[in-house]
C-alpha cells in the first residue's frame, strides 16, 4: 500500500493484527470497505448467473459454487475492515502526521512472552538509572557510546523540568523498594521542595530552562529512532523524573498545593508528548521496566508508589513492551485468574491505583484503564492471556452493568468498550497467528466462563465480541462436536483417567460439575503456557461450546457468518472426504454404505448443532424480554428478526446450499443503529414461526454419533466369521490405495504410543486412551473400510434427515431492507 | 444479476451470462484494487491485501475457467449434453 497523502488524518487502530501499529485513512478505508462490499455482491450475483449458465451447457456447476464461497470469503473480508474502520473512527488519539512513521517500530523484535515473564521479572537490578550513570553504561548492550552520552546529555537539559535537585538521595533509596505501597519514608525535602512557589519557576516559558527543554525535545525528535539516545536519555531521566516531566507535560500542578496553576514549560503536549510516547515505547523493549523502576514513577520520590496514570499519553504512542504492559495490567487490574476460575467472583474488576497528583483523579484513572486496554489489545502476544485471566470478572461486571440499574455500577462505557474490544481481539485469527498457546487458552477458557454464566445479560458488544474466538476456532468446534469419540486427540501424553489429574478441587471450573469432560483441560492447558492448542480446544465440552455460541447469537451481529461457518464446515467435510476416497465404488460386490456417509452425518450435525444454539438463543432473547418495556421489547423484535434471517437461509441437509444462501449479518454497530431507530414494536410472530420451523427441520438424531461408534465395534468384533470387505480408493497424490479395517495394516497403528487396541485385539474404551492412541482411534474409526463396512450406517443416516422437509425462503428476502 | 428470460435455453444465452459475470466481477475486482491505494498500511492491512488478492485470483480463475467451458459448449455443441469428467 502506498503512503496516505499527506492532507488525509490518520489514525492509529488496535486492530487484531496489530503487531505493529497500523495507519488508517479513514475516508479510504470507508471506500475501501465499500468497494469489497460491492465485490462481494459482484461475486454472489456472478456465482447465480455462472450457475445458471453451466447448468444451461450441461457443466459441473462445481465452480459457481466455489465462486460463491469466494464472495462469502470477500464479504468477511469485508466485514472485518469495517471493524478496523470503526476502530479507528473512534480511536480518540490522532496521531500527528509528521510523526506517522515510527522508523523503531519494526527493527525490534517484541520480547518473547516467556522471557518476558520469567526471566525478567527481577532481571532489572539498577535500583534506579536517574543517576548512575557509568554503571548503566556498560549495562547496555549493544547501545553506540557515543548515542548514549548524548541521550543523556539531551535528557540533562530537562534538568530545570524534570530532574529533581540533589536527586541522588532518590536514587540511593531505589534498592530498598518495597512491594508495599506507603512503606517507605517520605524523601526529605521532597514534598516541600516541590510545593514550594519556586519549585517550578525555573521553567517558566521565557526562562532559560524552558528553551534547554526544548532543546531535548528536539534532540528526540531527531534522535528518537537510536537505540542508544534512546537508552541513554530515559537512563539519565530515571523513573522520578519521567514523572515529573509528565506531570509538567500535561499541564497538571506537581505539589501537594494542587491550586497553584502549573507554570509553562515550553513544551507543547500536543506535539512532545507523542514524541516522547515513541521513544518511551523503544525504551521498555530496550530496557527490562520491573517493579523497582515502576516503583520509583512518582513525583513525591518514593520508592514504592506506582503513578502509572501518568503513563496514559506514553501508552498510545507506540509499542510498549509486552512485559511492562502486563506488568502495568496486574496493577490496574489485579492478577486475575487462570482459565479454571475459582469460586471467588468479587465485582471488583477495576482496582483503585493510587491515583496521580492532580484534582482530576478518578476520570484521569478512567481514561488511563482505556488506554491501558487498548495498548494490550494491540499486542498480539498479551492479549488472548491478559484476557483469559479477566474472562470471569468481565463477563459478571458486564453482566450487572447491562441491567440498567439505577446506580452506576461496574464499568464505564469507555470501558466497557474497552474490553469489549480485547475480548473481539484475543479471539482473532491474527493473535492465533501469534500467540497459538495464548489464544487457545483464551478460546477455552472463554467457552467454560460463558457456560459458567449460564443465561446472562450481556450488552451487545460483548456479545459482538465473542463473534471471532467462534469464527477462528470454527473448524476445531464443529470438529468437536461432529465427532465419533470426544477428547483430546493430538498430544502423546498420556492422559490417564479423569479424575487422576491434578489437584481438581482447585483447578476445576466454578460450577462446571455439569459439563462434563471439562476435566480434561486440567490435563490439557498447562499453566507453564506448554499447550497443544488444537487438544485443548478439542477437550472443552459440546455444552460449552453450545452456550458460547448461544449467547453471540444472543447479540445479533452477523448472525450470519456464524452460520455459515457451520455450513462451510459440512462443506469442507463433504468435499475432503470426496478427495479421499475418489473411485471407491468401482470395488466389485457392492458394500453396505458409502465410504462417504459418515462425512454426511457430520456435516448435517454441524448444522444441527448450530440451529439448536439459533433456537436456543431466540428463546432467550423471548425469555429475556418478556416482561421488559418498550425499549427492551424492540431490541426483541430486532433481534429475533436478525436471527430468522440467519434461520431463514438454512437447511440442515444441504450445507453448501446453505453456505450459498447466508449473508454475513449485520455489525453491532447496525444492530445497535436497528434497535435506536425502531419507533414502534413490530409483531416477532413471522421471525418465531421460521424459527420454530427450523427446529422441527434440524432434529436430527443426537446419538448417531456413539452408535456408529458401537457399530463399528461389533464390525471388528466380527471381524472372523464377517470378513472386512477391502476397499479401493485413489488418494489425493493419484495413487491407488486399499483399506482393508485392520488398524495395522491401514497404518493407524503404528507403535506402541498408537496402539489402541488391548492383548485381546479389540480397541480399549476411548477414555481410557492416550491422547495419541485415541486420535489413531478415531483416524480407523473414520477411514473408509471402516465406514462403509458399516452396515448400520444407512439406518443412522435415515433417523438423522427424517424431518420434513423445512420451508427454506430465501435470505434476502427476510434481510431487513432487503 | 438478472438473467434473462427466453435467452436463458441457448448456449450462446449461458455464453453472454457468463461473460457478463466476468465483466461485473473483474470491474468490482478493479474497483477494490484502486481503492485499496493508500487507506491503510501495517501488517493487518498487507495480510488483508494479500488475502483479497487470492480471493481475486481464483474468481477470476473460476470465471475464465466457466467463460471457457461456455466457449467449448457453443463450438462443439454435440459436446453440451456428454457425460462430465470427475474431478
Amino acid at each position: 500500500m502506498a503512503t496516505p497523502g499527506a492532507a488525509a488524518p490518520l489514525h492509529r487502530t488496535d486492530g487484531p493484527s496489530a503487531q505493529r501499529r497500523i495507519m488508517v485513512d479513514l475516508a479510504r478505508l470507508a471506500a475501501l470497505v465499500a468497494a469489497v462490499r460491492a465485490a462481494a455482491e459482484a461475486l454472489r450475483s456472478g456465482a447465480r448467473g455462472l450457475a445458471w449458465a453451466l447448468s444451461t451447457i450441461g457443466a459441473s456447476v462445481a465452480p459457481a459454487a466455489r465462486l460463491a464461497r469466494v464472495g462469502a470469503a470477500v464479504d468477511a473480508e469485508a466485514t472485518s475492515l469495517h471493524g478496523h474502520l470503526t476502530q479507528a473512527a473512534q480511536a480518540d488519539r490522532p496521531l500527528p502526521i509528521p510523526h506517522a512513521r515510527w522508523p523503531d517500530a519494526g527493527d525490534t523484535p517484541p520480547s518473547p512472552w516467556s522471557d518476558a515473564l520469567v526471566v525478567r521479572s527481577a532481571a532489572f537490578t539498577g535500583a534506579d538509572a536517574a543517576t548512575s550513570t557509568d554503571a548503566n553504561a556498560s549495562a547496555s548492550t549493544g547501545a553506540d557510546a557515543a548515542a548514549l552520552a548524548a541521550g543523556r546529555a539531551a535528557a540533562r537539559l530537562l534538568a530545570p523540568v524534570a530532574v529533581a535537585r540533589g536527586g541522588t538521595a532518590g536514587a540511593g533509596r531505589g534498592g530498598a523498594a518495597g512491594p508495599e505501597h506507603g512503606a517507605a519514608p517520605r524523601g526529605a525535602g521532597s514534598g516541600r521542595r516541590l510545593g514550594t512557589p519556586g519549585g517550578g519557576a525555573t521553567v517558566g516559558g521565557s526562562t532559560p530552562g524552558s528553551s534547554a527543554a526544548r532543546g531535548a525535545f528536539d534532540a528526540l525528535r531527531a534522535h528518537g529512532g537510536q537505540a542508544g539516545f534512546v537508552t541513554g536519555f530515559f537512563d539519565e531521566l530515571g523513573p522520578s523524573g519521567l514523572a515529573r516531566l509528565l506531570t509538567v507535560l500535561s499541564g497538571r500542578p506537581s505539589g501537594p498545593l494542587g491550586n497553584r496553576p502549573a507554570p509553562p514549560s515550553g513544551l507543547d503536549e500536543q506535539v512532545d508528548v507523542p514524541v516522547l510516547g515513541r521513544a518511551f515505547a523503544a525504551y521498555s523493549r530496550l530496557r527490562t521496566l520491573g517493579d523497582a523502576w515502576l516503583g520509583r514513577l512518582n513525583t513525591l520520590g518514593r520508592a514504592d508508589r506506582a503513578d502509572a496514570v501518568l503513563l496514559r499519553p506514553l501508552l498510545g504512542a507506540g509499542r510498549v513492551d509486552p512485559a511492562l504492559l502486563d506488568r502495568l495490567g496486574r496493577l490496574a487490574f489485579g492478577p486475575g485468574r487462570q482459565p479454571p476460575a475459582p469460586a471467588d467472583r468479587s465485582l471488583a474488576v477495576v482496582r483503585q491505583l493510587p491515583a496521580g497528583p492532580g484534582r482530576r483523579a478518578a476520570a484521569e484513572l478512567a481514561a488511563y484503564e482505556v488506554t491501558l486496554l487498548d495498548a494490550i489489545t494491540a499486542a498480539p502476544g498479551l492479549v488472548a492471556r491478559f484476557a483469559v485471566r479477566h474472562l470471569a470478572e468481565v463477563l459478571q461486571v458486564a453482566s450487572v452493568g447491562a441491567l440498567g440499574l439505577p446506580v452506576r455500577v461496574g464499568l464505564t462505557e469507555q470501558a466497557a468498550r474497552a474490553w469489549s474490544r480485547l475480548v473481539a481481539t484475543a479471539g482473532s485469527t491474527a493473535v492465533r497467528q501469534a500467540d497459538p498457546a495464548g489464544s487457545a487458552r483464551f478460546v477455552t477458557g472463554l467457552a467454560l466462563a460463558v457456560a459458567a454464566a449460564g443465561e446472562s445479560a450481556l450488552p451487545l458488544r460483548l456479545r459482538a465480541a465473542f463473534v471471532p474466538a467462534l469464527h477462528t476456532y470454527g473448524a476445531e468446534i464443529y470438529g468437536a462436536v461432529t465427532t465419533v469419540v470426544p477428547g483430546a486427540i493430538g498430544s502423546t501424553r498420556p492422559a490417564g483417567p479423569a479424575g487422576a489429574r491434578g489437584p481438581a478441587g482447585s483447578e476445576s471450573p466454578a460450577g462446571s460439575e455439569d459439563l462434563a469432560g471439562s476435566k480434561d483441560l486440567v490435563g490439557v492447558v498447562d499453566p507453564v503456557g506448554v499447550v497443544d492448542p488444537v487438544d485443548a480446544v478439542r477437550a472443552v465440552p459440546d455444552s460449552a461450546w453450545r452456550a458460547l455460541l448461544r449467547e453471540s447469537l444472543r447479540g445479533g451481529a452477523t448472525t450470519g457468518l456464524l452460520a455459515r461457518d457451520a455450513a462451510a464446515f459440512g462443506v469442507g467435510l463433504e468435499e475432503a472426504t470426496a478427495r479421499r476416497t475418489q473411485g471407491w465404488n468401482v470395488t466389485p460386490g457392492g458394500l453396505p454404505a458409502s465410504p462417504r456417509a459418515l462425512g454426511y452425518l457430520r456435516a448435517v450435525r454441524a448444522q444441527a448443532f448450530f440451529t439448536e444454539a439459533l433456537g436456543d438463543a431466540a428463546d432467550a432473547v423471548v425469555r429475556a424480554h418478556a416482561d421488559a418495556g418498550a425499549q427492551h421489547r424492540r431490541q426483541q423484535a430486532v433481534l429475533l428478526d436478525l436471527l430468522a434471517t440467519s434461520a431463514g437461509a438454512i437447511d440442515p441437509r444441504d450445507p453448501a446450499g446453505t453456505f450459498a444462501r447466508l449473508g454475513v449479518g449485520v455489525t453491532v454497530v447496525e444492530v445497535e443503529a436497528m434497535i435506536r431507530d425502531r419507533f414502534r414494536d413490530v409483531p416477532t410472530a413471522e421471525a418465531r414461526r421460521v424459527l420454530a420451523e427450523l427446529r422441527v427441520a434440524a432434529r436430527a438424531n443426537p446419538h448417531w454419533a456413539g452408535a456408529y461408534e458401537a457399530s463399528a465395534r461389533l464390525l471388528w468384533q466380527r471381524r472372523g466369521s464377517d470378513p472386512l470387505r477391502p476397499v479401493t480408493v485413489t488418494g489425493a497424490d493419484g495413487r491407488p490405495r486399499v483399506y482393508t479395517g485392520d488398524p495395522r495394516h491401514d497404518g493407524f497403528i503404528t507403535g506402541p504410543a498408537t496402539d489402541f487396541l488391548d492383548p485381546s485385539g479389540d480397541p480399549r474404551p476411548a477414555a481410557a486412551m492416550t491422547s495419541a492412541q485415541r486420535g489413531a482411534y478415531l483416524a480407523w474409526l473414520e477411514s473408509p473400510a471402516m465406514v462403509a463396512n458399516n452396515d448400520r450406517l444407512p439406518v443412522l443416516a435415515g433417523m438423522a434427515g427424517s424431518a420434513e422437509e423445512p420451508p427454506v425462503p430465501p435470505d434476502h428476502v427476510l434481510r431487513p431492507g432487503g | 444479476m438478472t438473467i434473462p428470460d427466453g435467452a436463458g435455453t441457448t448456449v450462446s444465452g449461458a455464453l453472454a451470462v457468463a461473460r457478463r459475470a466476468q465483466r461485473e466481477v473483474a470491474a468490482a475486482l478493479e474497483r477494490v484494487v484502486a481503492a485499496g491505494v493508500g487507506a491503510w498500511e501495517g501488517s493487518a492491512a498487507e495480510l488483508s491485501a494479500g488475502l483479497l488478492r487470492r480471493l481475486a485470483a481464483e474468481a477470476t480463475e473460476l470465471l475464465d475457467s466457466g467463460v471457457r467451458a461456455c466457449e467449448q459448449a457453443r463450438a462443439h455443441p454435440s459436446g453440451a449434453a456428454a457425460p462430465r469428467a470427475i474431478g
